[in-house]
């Protein structure tokens, strides 16, 4: 009977508190379920280059478990502690801005961006989470190319920015990459050419800038700061502005002497080449020699005093120091191959095309990782052509294509811009008229490019078809193929957006 | 007492654990307080399982606070929560099942049928008597010591007062460690055993000693283990900690039985020794 009394009083005994504890085990168990999905989340980090697709996969799911659960719906719920409240919610915004981050592994970017908006909706978000959350549907946007909407999310970033004292109380608790926000946006207006909103938010960013500068005096954020006012100038043009920005940047205490000579450079370059005050230049060039002879910079300046000769007409004196730098030591791959390239310019110019194509071909072969060489091919057709040397073109147009391909394939070390790389394959293509045959290879889905070259080369196959060739039903055919191809990507986006307007039905 | 004879005994009292190839039900003891030990120490990791989380929940709030009522810190937490499950439970249930197994093995012996037989549970406060002061002691020099090397530079000296702390357990144990043997051949008190137990080990100190380090050494890497679970919880799976506890009670049913039947070897040898 005693035995019988014991074990009816242990069981009322918890039954009293239950309600109270089924908070905390509700808790305990979501907080196991999220730990799972990390460990799968952590497993990715560290297999990434191996590749982790099943366990993005397994996270994903294990995040979704997590979200599913929602104990805050069941029926006892509302008479659960606070402070056990306040933990199931964190853990459930923990949760939703890990799944939205594994959508964007996995490339579903609409879904990413879904679920940032429904976090942003739903939660009550501390600043740095709610800036999170605004980036990544931003990013999201961005992604799925709805411009429009990328520039709104921005322009709410910057207003919580601007207007939340959270931020201005703890500035550096924010991740600096939200300090590019309000120059993004300036950048993004002024190529959506919205001049009057670029200006206003210069205005804005500048002001937003300012404030950090004065507030945040002597620390990282501050330096970043004057970085912004300056990539603000630069974006709207504004060289004067530019000048004095990059003045209060070397009057800091703590630049580096590596950064005080990029911008002692940059400052030289927006004299020379922007405000076209080679008298100002040529000493801020000259003083950058002088004091580093020898190294990147000083051949950087030494390259600029060429082109600032070459501008003049000075083709001498320019061929001169192009020369020297092209058989420089511990001249940099780029500078070499653009002053050989602009060697070459002049060597045509002037009318000696053989020792030009020397040039061409020999930075080709010197250099054909850089921007100079991936011109080279086409100024080469472009002469042919345009002197009627067909079979010369055609040539050249065949070892250029080769060329191209190279850079284009997935394993290429080539590290730049593969659009630029299929840029030069199309001009290089329409110079020797044959618009038709580069629009069927840029198209052609090649397995050995990336996502991004396959899907960026539809979209310049159409292009192609549409103006060079003038056949619209291959323009447009070709459109669907990369709708259907990369569904809910930017590239899908701009293709049914260029579709609309070849249909005749514009937005 | 030359080395060569203290061996010779140490030797001796560890062969006495043979004794279970021959009787295996002396072994029974040791298996219920184990299997006991991994029913409670199961209820405490997985606290949350719906038939017990009312009971549990609470439970293990009280002896681990808030923290350990959170995931993955229960787990971290866990060996803290079963210490002070553990250290009353083996006091009391533990040592009697323990000195109820010496009963059995001093039966096996010519010593223990010549003398009387004694009830049990007649004795059993005296017994838990003793397994509060065995306890109690050994956990008392145990963390006293450990508090103090805490204090010791680090480096060689931290190791040197480790290894000093656990010689003072040893010791401790070694001179209680009689009791349970003792109280079945004479039938006295708790405070008499424990005397009685103290001048038989002084008397037969060095093998009994190494019998005890023997038994903490073989322990020695898992409470390492255990002794860094909050690095084991975060670096491994949390429940990893669990499998290690659990580990550690499988270990000590043989550790236990290891112990006491070599004590017994040592209190009874052939010519009479505690008799």
């Amino acid at each position: 009977m005693k035995a019988i009394a014991y074990v009816a009083l242990l069981a009322a005994l918890p039954a009293a508190g239950c309600s109270s504890q089924d908070g905390a085990l509700a808790r305990y168990r979501l907080e196991r379920d999220l730990w799972n999905a990390q460990v799968y989340e952590r497993r990715i980090n560290i297999s990434f280059l191996r590749g982790a697709g099943a366990d993005t996969q397994k996270a994903i799911s294990a995040f979704r478990y997590v979200l599913a659960q929602d104990p805050l719906a069941a029926p006892g719920a509302a008479g659960w502690d606070a402070a056990v409240v306040n933990d199931i919610r964190e853990i459930q915004v923990v949760s939703r801005l890990a799944l939205a981050t594994l959508y964007f592994v996995s490339e579903r970017y609409a879904d990413a961006g879904t679920l940032y908006r429904e976090t942003l909706e739903s939660s009550q978000l501390s600043p740095s989470r709610s800036l999170d959350a605004r980036l990544g549907v931003a990013r999201s946007l961005y992604l799925t190319g709805e411009t429009d909407a990328v520039l709104e999310q921005c322009a709410a970033i910057f207003a919580e920015l601007v207007e939340n004292p959270a931020f201005w109380a703890r500035p550096r608790r924010i991740d600096p990459v939200f300090l590019n926000v309000p120059v993004a946006l300036v950048r993004m207006y002024a190529e959506a050419g919205d001049s009057a909103s670029a200006g206003e938010y210069a205005h804005r960013a500048r002001d937003f800038y300012a404030r950090i500068v004065r507030d945040q005096a002597g620390t990282p954020l501050a330096d970043q700061a004057l970085l912004g006012t300056l990539q603000v100038a630069l974006a709207r043009a504004e060289w004067s502005r530019a000048l004095r920005d990059v003045d209060d940047i070397l009057a800091t205490p703590d630049v580096t002497e590596s950064d005080r000579q990029g911008f002692t450079l940059l400052k030289g370059e927006i004299y020379a080449f922007a405000l076209n005050d080679t008298a100002a230049a040529l000493p801020v060039f000259a003083a950058l020699s002088a004091n580093a002879p020898g190294s990147g910079v000083d051949a950087a300046a030494r390259y600029d005093v060429g082109a600032v000769r070459m501008g003049l007409g000075q083709d001498v004196p320019a061929m001169r120091i192009f020369r020297e730098l092209e058989h420089g030591e511990r001249v940099p791959a780029a500078i070499a191959a653009r002053a050989m390239l602009s060697r070459a310019t002049i060597l045509e110019r002037r009318g000696n095309w053989d020792d030009a194509y020397a040039l061409y071909v020999r930075v080709g072969q010197l250099y054909p990782y850089t921007s100079p060489a991936i011109e080279a091919p086409l100024r080469v057709t472009r002469y042919y052509t345009a002197h009627g040397q067909a079979e010369l073109a055609r040539r050249t147009l065949d070892r250029s294509r080769d060329y191209y391909l190279s850079l284009l394939e997935r394993g290429s070390p080539f590290e730049g811009d593969r659009l630029v790389v299929q840029a030069a394959l199309a001009e290089t293509f329409l110079a020797a008229g044959r618009a038709a045959d580069v629009a069927s290879l840029l198209g052609s889905d090649d397995r050995r490019w990336d996502e991004t070259s396959a899907a960026a080369g539809m979209l310049k196959s159409a292009e192609v078809y549409a103006t060079a060739v003038g056949d619209t039903l291959q323009a447009v055919a070709m459109l669907k193929k990369c709708i259907e191809r990369f569904p809910e990507t930017r590239y899908a986006s701009v293709a049914q957006h260029r579709l609309d307007v070849l249909e005749g039905h514009p937005e | 007492m030359n080395i060569a004879q203290i061996f010779t005994d140490y030797l001796d009292g560890l062969a006495n654990s043979r004794l279970a190839l021959r009787s295996p039900s002396v072994l029974v003891p040791f298996l219920v307080f184990g299997l006991l030990q991994m029913l409670l120490l199961s209820a405490l990791a997985f606290f949350d399982w719906p038939p017990i989380a009312p009971l549990m929940l609470p439970v293990v709030r009280a002896l681990g606070g808030d923290a350990a009522i959170h995931y993955p810190a229960h787990f971290a937490l866990l060996p803290r929560v079963w210490d002070s499950v553990y250290l009353p439970l083996v006091a009391t249930i533990g040592f009697s099942l323990w000195t109820l197994a010496v009963w059995v093995m001093v039966g096996h012996h010519e010593v223990g049928r010549r003398v009387p037989s004694r009830r049990f549970r007649a004795l059993l406060p005296g017994v838990i008597g003793v397994g509060v002061v065995f306890v109690g002691v050994s956990a008392g020099l145990g963390r006293a010591a450990a508090w103090l090397a805490g204090y010791a530079p680090a480096g060689n000296a931290a190791q040197i007062s480790l290894v000093a702390a656990i010689a003072l357990v040893a010791v401790a144990q070694s001179l209680l460690v009689y009791a349970p043997v003792v109280l079945r051949i004479r039938g006295v008190n708790a405070l008499s055993a424990t005397v009685a137990s103290v001048r038989y080990a002084l008397r037969n100190f060095w093998p009994t000693v190494l019998v005890v380090a023997t038994v903490l050494a073989i322990h020695a890497p898992l409470d390492i283990l255990i002794g860094n679970s909050d690095r084991v919880a975060v670096r491994f799976h949390p429940e990893m900690v669990y499998v290690i506890l659990l580990g550690s009670i499988a270990l000590e049913m043989i550790t236990a039985y290891l112990l006491f039947a070599s004590v017994v070897g040592l209190a009874l040898p052939e010519e009479g020794g505690l008799r």
